[in-house]
């Protein structure tokens, strides 16, 4: 094989490996431009390291909203969230998908940070009574499980809301 | 030995004896290795490597610690080529203990750099701290509180207001500091656009799994203090390593990895070193609780009107690093030129001689700081301490409360609180969150 031929190959192969690994993240640049000479650059590298340790079968964060945009803005209108302070079952409801230690259903639990936030809107007339729900919803949430993590995560919202 | 030689041997004895007893000081220099400030690594991980802090030259490196244990062992071998044997300290307590050391540079992750470095301040270390400053407001002003009250020098690892390029812009920020500061833009707000056309990006690539496994934690690692001041959560690999940016709890993805790297030349050469943005809006999707995701713009204003726009979803690309409210526009480096690009309200370009020459006329801009080891034997405040440091991770700091909030909010930048906003609050002050002891070693 001549050494042309052999460069074509390894470049494509190179690009395909660095395309697999990151066409979503083209958009969005996540990776660090090519520095101009005089340029330092301490973290050149830090896209790449991203990019390769997402294929652990794992969605992260910034895809799965790129990927699912109506899914995620959808599921946090007032509307949507006001139907999880209308009653505890409701509340209850949503914070069982929390899940233990990692497996949350990720829209649920942006649910739950939005309704957290939902029952702190400054100036909302109804926010002192939903916020009492939210807060009992929470508690009893941390008291049936005996899974740390659900715990942790639960203390994390009632420290805003409590 | 006859006369001539014992007289000889005793002369060159006495020279000997002579030679010794000139202070090291007075021969070497400061550079003797015994009159060397000394330094000491908290943390490890990449980022230790890297120039400024594992072979920098300036001080002597005498010992580092980490809480896995390979990366001791790692730095230990590291580190014998350049410094000899050093010391591999239990944990950074022991290290902070050691009057042997002077400056400790703390390489940990984000959720540590408050923690470490007030209780460093009150060990009587000088500090040079890994960006970001702190994870939150309201670590940083503790850091600022008590680095002061200790009288400790402190400086952060990042440098772009006082040297190197400014990442893709193709020149130092100087220029164009003197530009603003000689009221070249007008005398009204200016408009700042940060983001990819700038040659800044955000790295979103550096974001958390919405969902994950938790492992086995790996031998050598003393995962509890690696968690530290953080919340207790399970152990995944991908919450330790560099991908910790990804999580909430000890950063803020992208934003909180290089912020500090963009946001504090701009500060600089906005010339707001000694205020912060009254409002922060946001514009992008709602975020998951654990995982850093993406944003589409943060907009900071200043009290006077100034806008810095943080460019996420890349739709200002064309818009200029800098409009003045003449209309004067700061362009980078690019098409060809041979310094920063300036146009017109009409559209009309500046020559690059126009540029140049205008730049020579203009006064230059107050000289910085720029030696720590000279700032900590001299006890001068270095050009990024823990003062402006404060104010430009405040920047970020800010626009990540927004972030997770989702929406925007006010803040008051003389009581450091948001506005009428206890939601806002929550997330800028987050000391009872802090596990112990470390909250009590930070706040008392």
């Amino acid at each position: 094989m001549s050494i042309k031929k052999f460069s074509i190959i390894a470049s494509i192969a190179l690009a395909a490996l660095l395309s697999f690994g990151c066409c979503s993240e083209v958009k969005y640049g996540a990776f660090e431009p090519k520095a101009e000479q005089g340029d330092s650059n301490p973290n050149a590298y830090a896209g790449y390291i991203a990019a390769m340790r997402r294929y652990n079968g794992f969605q992260m964060a910034y895809e799965w909203q790129r990927a699912n945009p109506k899914l995620v803005a959808e599921s946090v209108k007032k509307e949507v969230l006001k139907e999880f302070v209308k009653s505890p079952e409701a509340a209850d409801k949503l914070l069982a998908k929390i899940g233990t230690s990692y497996d949350g259903d990720p829209v649920a639990l942006t649910q739950i940070a939005a309704v957290t936030q939902l029952v702190m809107t400054p100036k909302c007339p109804k926010a002192p009574k939903c916020r009492k729900l939210w807060v009992d919803a929470l508690k009893r949430a941390r008291a049936k499980t005996d899974d740390g993590y659900v715990k942790v995560f639960c203390d994390q919202q009632l420290r805003i809301c409590e | 030995m006859n006369t001539s030689t014992r007289r000889n041997f005793l002369k060159g004895a006495a020279a000997i004896g002579a030679f010794n007893l000139v202070p090291a000081k007075v021969l070497w220099g400061a550079t003797a290795p015994s009159n060397q400030l000394t330094r000491a690594l908290i943390g490890f991980g990449c980022i230790a490597h890297s120039a400024n802090h594992l072979p920098f030259g300036g001080s002597r490196l005498v010992g580092l610690t980490d809480c896995y244990a390979p990366r001791v062992e790692a730095g230990l071998k590291a580190a014998e080529g350049r410094w000899g044997k050093i010391k591999g300290y239990k944990n950074f307590i022991e290290l902070l203990n050691d009057p042997g050391v002077d400056i400790v540079h703390i390489c940990t992750p984000p959720h540590w750099h408050g923690v470490q470095s007030v209780m460093a301040a009150k060990a009587g270390k000088d500090i040079w701290c890994e960006k970001p400053m702190t994870r939150t407001v309201g670590e940083g002003k503790r850091v600022m509180e008590v680095v002061k009250a200790q009288k400790r020098m402190f400086r952060l690892n990042t440098w772009f207001r006082f040297q190197d390029n400014f990442y893709g812009f193709g020149t130092p920020v100087e220029p164009i500091r003197q530009i603003v500061e000689n009221g070249l833009l007008g005398n009204g707000p200016i408009k700042c656009v940060f983001g990819e056309g700038q040659g800044f990006s955000w790295k979103f690539g550096w974001s958390g799994r919405v969902q994950d496994k938790i492992q086995k934690i790996p031998a050598g690692l003393d995962w509890d203090m690696w968690l530290g001041p953080a919340p207790w959560k399970p152990y995944s690999d991908h919450r330790f390593g560099t991908s910790f940016r990804g999580y909430w709890d000890y950063d803020s993805g992208g934003l909180g990895d290089m912020a500090q790297h963009y946001l504090d030349p701009l500060q600089y050469l906005l010339c707001k070193d000694e205020t912060s943005p009254v409002k922060i809006d946001y514009k992008g999707l709602p975020q998951h609780p654990e995982a850093v995701g993406s944003f589409d713009r943060f907009t900071l204003t200043y009290d006077d009107g100034t806008e810095v726009i943080l460019d996420g979803d890349v739709s200002l690309r064309d818009e200029p690093l800098l409009r003045g409210s003449n209309g004067l526009c700061v362009y980078k480096r690019g098409n060809g030129s041979k310094t920063l690009r300036i146009r017109e309200a009409d559209g009309t370009w500046w020559s690059d001689e126009k540029v140049i020459a205008t730049l020579k006329s203009l006064p230059k801009p107050k000289k910085q700081q720029t030696d720590f080891i000279d700032s900590c034997r001299n006890r001068k405040p270095f050009a990024l301490n823990e003062s402006n440091g404060f104010r430009s991770s405040s920047m970020f700091n800010l626009a990540i409360v927004a972030w997770r909030l989702g929406r925007g909010f006010e803040f008051d930048p003389v009581t450091l609180r948001a506005k009428n906003d206890p939601a806002a609050d929550r997330f800028l002050y987050q000391e009872d969150m802090m596990r112990e002891p470390w909250r009590k070693e930070m706040f008392g």
